[in-house]
């Protein structure tokens, strides 16, 4: 309702038909293309899909070669599931439109998994023929599959700084998983080395994602 | 069309009916370029953010929950995709080494043209938070705890946001009453 006595609630510009008809026909071919419509949901699995499912398909590796054992695996079982669970929660927030609780929740259990990965480590068991270096190369390696569908699906909304450091948590649990697995140094090293790719991790798919062009500025 | 929400042409539109997509850009097209219009401050940016908008709204439909209101739903990729606009916009000023200011190709619309021009030439002049909250709360009717939800901070925020802006619009035009 226009009020003519009120300069703040005069209307606004008018828009010019022509502009109104070319947006119109901007969405028309928009619609013509047909691109197949994802859901969020779908989106969230997937992304919590390419991290775990590397995680798990890593694991089966190492088993396999004898690198890692099924004592150690059942050993780690319940640290090992609270970086699933971090990582499907992160996921799940990083995606969900009205997720910003989850989002919170997201990293309140990465800290919690991130000390527990530095508390529960025991003392290492002798000197490791590797550079240190190693395990945050071989972390930011493997994340780099899960990094690329994050950054794919963060696109379909409007950049969130709080949406897309917990999808790169999420993208970071790929490598302390296995890090839990195949590494055998001491606190420190986790510390440092581990945390250290996970904290890389974050901040890349952040500053990536800032600098990507959304598909949408949807919520 | 008539006598439907949007709410439920939305839903219609996310089950692929392309007519109730159209029937909300008749619905909304105006409105959406009215706010972009006091947000931007140029009328072909408008324009292209009206479009960009609409786009969103098509490619992000994936992302609409059922049950969530409509107009703000909309409005909020209107103000993120401004807010992007602006921020490029502020980026290319910075190396370019020259500020924007003063008026721009956005005609003088109905109403007192000079006092109107003041107020729209006073709300460029706030950062782009406190200018979205003065738009949102003053001239499209928002909440702020409405506001709050869109930009997920307390509604206390979202106050305290509109309170500075109209505070500094109450130094930058002066004598105006009525400012809040």
């Amino acid at each position: 309702m226009s009020h003519p006595s009120d300069p703040w609630r005069s209307a606004p510009p008018r828009l010019d038909p022509k502009a109104m008809e070319r947006a119109l026909a901007a969405s028309r071919a928009e619609l013509a293309l047909k691109r197949p419509v994802r859901g969020w949901r779908s989106q969230a699995v997937g992304l919590f899909a390419a991290s775990a499912g590397m995680a798990l398909a890593v694991a089966g590796v190492l088993l396999a070669l004898g690198r890692t054992t099924g004592a150690m695996l059942m050993g780690r079982a319940p640290l090992l599931a609270l970086l699933l669970s971090t990582g499907a929660v992160c996921s799940w927030g990083a995606l969900s439109p009205r997720g910003r609780a989850l989002r919170q929740v997201g990293v309140g259990l990465a800290l919690v998994s991130a000390v527990l990965l530095v508390l529960t480590r025991a003392a290492p068991r002798g000197p490791s023929t590797l550079p240190e270096w190693v395990c945050t190369v071989s972390h930011v390696a493997m994340a780099l599959g899960p990094l690329a569908v994050a950054l794919g699906v963060l696109r379909s909304a409007a950049f969130d700084p709080l949406r897309a450091a917990v999808a790169g948590m999420a993208v970071g649990t790929v490598g302390a998983f296995v890090g839990e697995l195949a590494c055998e140094q001491g606190p420190g090293h986790v510390a440092i080395y581990h945390l250290g790719a996970w904290a890389l991790l974050t901040l890349t798919t952040w500053a990536l994602s800032k600098r990507l062009k959304p598909r949408t500025y949807a919520p | 069309m008539e006598g439907v929400t949007d709410e439920v042409l939305m839903d219609q539109f996310c089950q692929g009916d392309q007519p109730a997509f159209e029937a909300l850009f008749a619905r909304h097209a105006g409105r959406v370029h009215g706010f972009l219009a006091r947000m931007v401050r140029d009328g072909p940016l408008a324009e292209d953010l009206m479009q960009t908008t609409f786009l969103s709204v098509i490619r992000a439909r994936g992302r609409y929950e059922r049950g969530t209101r409509f107009t703000p739903w909309l409005l909020t990729i209107a103000a993120n995709a401004a807010r992007d606009a602006l921020r490029h916009q502020q980026h290319v000023d910075a190396h370019a080494h020259a500020p924007p200011e003063g008026p721009t190709s956005v005609p003088a619309p109905d109403g007192d043209p000079a006092m109107r021009r003041r107020i729209e030439d006073a709300l460029q002049q706030l950062p782009v938070e406190q200018r979205e909250a003065v738009v949102l709360s003053k001239l499209e009717g928002w909440s702020f705890e409405e506001i709050a939800e869109m930009r997920g901070i307390r509604a206390g925020a979202a106050r305290l946001r509109a309170h500075r802006g109209y505070e500094k619009l109450r130094e930058l035009l002066g004598g105006l009453e009525d400012m809040s």
